[in-house]
């Protein structure tokens, strides 16, 4: 097989990441002789990087754009999972609470990871609901759902769990419950409070 | 079916699994800083918004414990509102990014067309010696019974005997070089992070090249695109199974 390394190719700009990264390769025999004149080549050679401050030291505008862009970036990975007047309606919804005029000094822009868990909710669970979004002071996505006196309320959390809070009214009153739940059962678990209508329809 | 994107160059699949696609234009010499600022001011209204990264040369010594700096000419990044569309112009090259959805050629190649011919005006006609386009395809695929089978979805796949089976990752790339066309195609596919629940992915990356006998001109350049984009499509469509049809119909 031919080395393949030196091919060039073409850019892209969000490169897949390929799994495991925490596999562990063998480390390389020992060389005989350490030829420090072979790395000592390599960094004589000119080499161009990209400078910024970092992000947290930003004007707010711009870790507003860096959020913002890394939400919708990472959504075309899912895209295709996704009907686009959701993924549309998803990114006004986004825009509209990210806009520097309303900004609050000290909120934290959409967290990537709860951004995450709540696309991969819609696609998982197909929600096709528009539920109102809110962002947490930490970042954390906030999506609530209303049907009548009835709410639903879940706090997207990283890594695919959720939290959630529940106002139900019965004959004998209205009631609450909250717990945390991981994404996948989200559905199973609120359908004692009837999933379908949050999560159905409009 | 023809390809990613039919003959009229609209899209075929309702749901393609393309997550970027990039058109590279690689300058033969590096352009100076004063007819990159131009060209970037004349696309620059075509796009939402207009990052400029600042770029540093640096030359470390490290016998001599000494390192050099210089300022080197930034890269222009222009991307839409909704980040799908995006133009990276920079000293060394100018790129074309259209991510998921992908709405077809006709539409891509279209703003690369328009785009091209201005900054190429801006720029003086800077020489060209090298095109790609590529095509990053993400393929999620149903667990059966704890393994996803990458081999019922691509028919581009490593022949490894039973004894590799199940594998834990895999990861190939065939470089392979097109006498007729002069063209030249880099296909890799790997096991990539999963993004949704339930399901593995692996990637399909199609990188067709141009770096013998480059054209010089835009409408040149045009043309040469239309043979980069069949023999893209071509490859596509041999290496997905109807099985991976399914999903994207």
């Amino acid at each position: 097989m031919q080395p393949v390394q030196h091919h060039s190719r073409s850019i892209v700009t969000a490169p897949e990441k390929v799994r495991p990264v925490a596999l562990q390769a063998t480390s390389a025999p020992l060389v005989a002789v350490n030829d420090s004149s072979v790395k000592a080549a390599i960094f004589n050679q000119p080499t161009t990087y990209t400078i910024g401050r970092p992000i947290a030291d930003r004007p707010v505008s711009e870790r507003l754009f860096i959020a913002l862009a890394e939400a919708k970036v990472w959504t075309s990975k899912v895209a295709m999972h996704l009907e686009l007047a959701t993924r549309d309606r998803l990114f006004r919804q986004l825009d509209v609470l990210h806009d520097p005029t309303e900004w609050a000094d000290g909120d934290k822009p959409v967290s990537l990871e709860s951004y995450k868990s709540f696309v991969r909710a819609i696609i998982r669970h197909s929600i096709n609901s528009r539920p109102a979004l809110s962002l947490m002071p930490n970042g954390n996505v906030l999506a609530m759902w209303r049907d009548g006196e009835d709410k639903l309320t879940i706090e997207f959390l990283p890594c695919n769990r959720t939290r959630w809070f529940v106002q139900n009214s019965t004959p004998a009153g209205s009631e609450r419950t909250a717990s945390t739940t991981p994404l996948e059962r989200l559905r199973d678990v609120l359908q004692p409070y009837g999933a379908e209508r949050w999560f159905n329809g409009s | 079916m023809v390809g990613m994107t039919n003959e009229s160059g609209t899209q075929p699949y309702a749901h393609p699994p393309i997550v970027e696609a990039i058109l590279e234009v690689r300058f033969a010499s590096e352009v100076n800083e004063a007819k990159l600022r131009k060209a970037h001011d004349f696309i620059e209204k075509r796009y939402s918004d207009s990052k400029t990264e600042l770029q540093v040369e640096a030359k470390m010594d490290f016998a001599g414990r000494t390192a050099a700096f210089a300022d080197r000419p930034p890269v222009y990044r222009l991307t839409s509102l909704d980040q799908t569309d995006a133009c990276v112009l920079g000293n060394k090259s100018v790129a074309w990014v259209r991510r998921a959805p992908y709405e077809g050629w006709t539409p891509f190649c279209q703003r690369v067309a328009e785009e091209l011919i201005i900054i190429f005006k801006a720029l003086g006609g800077p020489g060209v010696n090298r095109i790609g386009l590529r095509y990053v395809n993400r393929i999620d695929v149903p667990y059966v019974d704890h393994i996803a089978h990458y081999e019922d979805y691509l028919n581009f796949k490593i022949n490894h005997t039973g004894l590799l089976e199940p594998t834990l990752i895999y990861q190939w790339l065939v470089v392979k070089e097109f006498p007729d066309t002069k063209l030249k195609a880099i296909v890799q596919s790997a096991v990539v992070e999963p993004e949704i629940p339930s399901l593995a992915a692996f990637s399909f990356d199609i990188d067709i090249a141009c770096e013998v006998e480059v054209p010089q001109k835009a409408d040149d350049i045009l043309l040469k695109l239309e043979a980069m984009r069949t023999l893209k499509n071509t490859i596509f469509e041999a290496g997905i199974t109807d099985r991976a049809r399914e999903l994207y119909a």
